[in-house]
């Protein structure tokens, strides 16, 4: 094994081809979403958005934890920082997202919070037993990507006699995202484009609904141009024949039912429950919360933290940014009150997010 | 955040993985508890926040390139700029 079977999926030739076959084949518009941050960045870093025919039109969906993560959940773990005790560690996406009055933890820190940024939950654990006379609190954002790794770091916590991990959970689940975006009759869409790591741990059944349902279609892709590129072109022969269908073209890492351990454990520690998404509002069953039986992890019931919808940020349109109905350059603050430097919303902040990759990658 | 890098196994103890990142000298450790199954040696993981979630199947990913290659009406092209 080395590493040139993964580069064959940039081979600029077969791309090339593969752009030419879109492009014959495509017949009238094709608005496909995709909803995951890595192939945000992906399509606009390859250049593959420049390339794509010209009806072949590109929205990103709410595929970016930072952005999906609800205001008032920003200023729940923006109180938390600080607090006499109390050590907030999070992956380092969070360090500048906006909560109200203009705070953040890169700002919560400079006063003096003891907030850590870590690369793994792993670390959590050594934080955790290094400094046992506190508590290391742990901000649970993420999809199902991430969320199976909390619950493997909190089995180790309890294996290992841990008693001073907490973990906020603030998790959330994306078929049931996709089921709300497809209910709402404001977003005109024809397919999406899958989550790669997200599907490689539940599989791709959980998304049979979208073609059963609501008559769209659907693909499980990578996140190399080739892998992006064969979805686009799947969708677009399914719709010259007039099919909606789901498949997988991820199939070296993703398979019908995913990876059974990593849902086992999650499923282990965590149960669905309603989840509040940036934009998106109350979407019922799409959150996950720690289940009773690990309830000495829970910072929530701890410290009584209650998450409610609140006002938006003034003049943000991340939140139809993130439905797909504007795109980042038609918020009135994109390049002049927000920017990378100094974000208003999430979807500035993150690496992954639609606004970033706007202004990184200058898309007029 | 989602971000989950390919790399290849180079020594396993206690459950947990060194795997080299890219072609570097850069290694990573990862758990292994969220696999169904132990990888091999050499094998390519993917990996996410320090867990391993699943193994690269080098079968599936020539499948792949053979099916794209079909689709796109071009032979596939063994190169390995990109």
């Amino acid at each position: 094994m080395s590493f040139d079977i993964l580069d064959r999926f940039g081979d600029p030739q077969l791309c090339r081809n593969v752009l030419d076959t879109l492009a014959r084949e495509l017949d009238g518009e094709l608005r496909f979403m995709e909803v995951c941050g890595t192939h945000t960045v992906s399509i606009f870093q390859s250049g593959l958005r420049s390339l794509l025919p010209e009806g072949i039109v590109h929205l990103s969906g709410p595929g970016c934890p930072v952005c999906v993560t609800h205001e008032s959940e920003v200023n729940a773990f923006l109180d938390l920082a600080g607090k006499d005790g109390v050590i907030l560690t999070t992956f380092g996406d969070l360090m500048r997202v906006p909560g109200d009055n203009g705070r953040n933890l890169k700002k919560a820190q400079a006063d003096g919070a003891r907030v850590r940024v870590v690369y793994s939950p792993f670390d959590t654990l050594k934080l955790a037993r290094e400094n046992p006379d506190d508590l290391v609190v742990f901000i649970g954002v993420g999809f199902e990507t991430t969320a199976p790794t909390i619950a493997g770091t909190m089995k180790m916590a309890r294996q290992e006699g841990i008693r001073n991990l907490r973990i906020l959970c603030f998790h959330k689940t994306v078929p049931t995202a996709l089921d709300a975006l497809l209910s709402d009759q404001d977003i005109a869409l024809d397919g999406f484009i899958l989550p790669g790591h997200v599907s490689a741990v539940i599989g791709v059944e959980p998304y049979r609904f979208i073609p059963q349902t609501f008559g769209k279609s659907a693909v499980v892709a990578g996140f190399e141009p080739l892998d992006i590129l064969e979805a686009l072109l799947r969708m677009v022969e399914w719709r010259k024949r007039g099919e909606a269908r789901v498949d997988n073209t991820y199939t070296r890492i993703v398979s019908e039912h995913g990876n059974s351990r990593a849902m086992d454990v999650m499923y282990e520690v965590f149960e669905p429950c309603d989840a509040l998404w940036r934009g998106l509002g109350l979407i019922p069953g799409s959150g996950l919360e720690i289940r009773d039986g690990w309830v000495e992890f829970d910072a929530k019931r701890e410290f009584d933290i209650v998450i409610e919808e609140g006002p938006a940020l003034p003049g943000c349109k991340c939140g139809e940014i993130l439905k797909g109905v504007k795109r980042p350059d038609q918020c009135p603050l994109f390049g002049k009150a927000c920017t990378p430097a100094n974000p208003v919303g999430p979807c500035m902040v993150s690496t992954e997010g639609s606004c970033a990759a706007y202004y990184k990658y200058k898309v007029d | 955040m989602c971000l989950a890098v390919p790399a290849e196994v180079l020594s396993i103890e206690n459950d947990i993985a060194v795997c080299r990142v890219d072609r570097g000298q850069t290694t990573i450790r990862a758990s292994l508890m969220l696999l169904p199954e132990p990888p091999q040696i050499g094998e390519f993981l993917i990996i996410h926040a320090g867990f391993a979630l699943n193994i690269l199947d080098r079968e599936q990913a020539e499948e792949s390139l053979r099916t794209i290659s079909q689709d796109a009406n071009c032979p596939l092209s063994t190169g390995t700029e990109g």
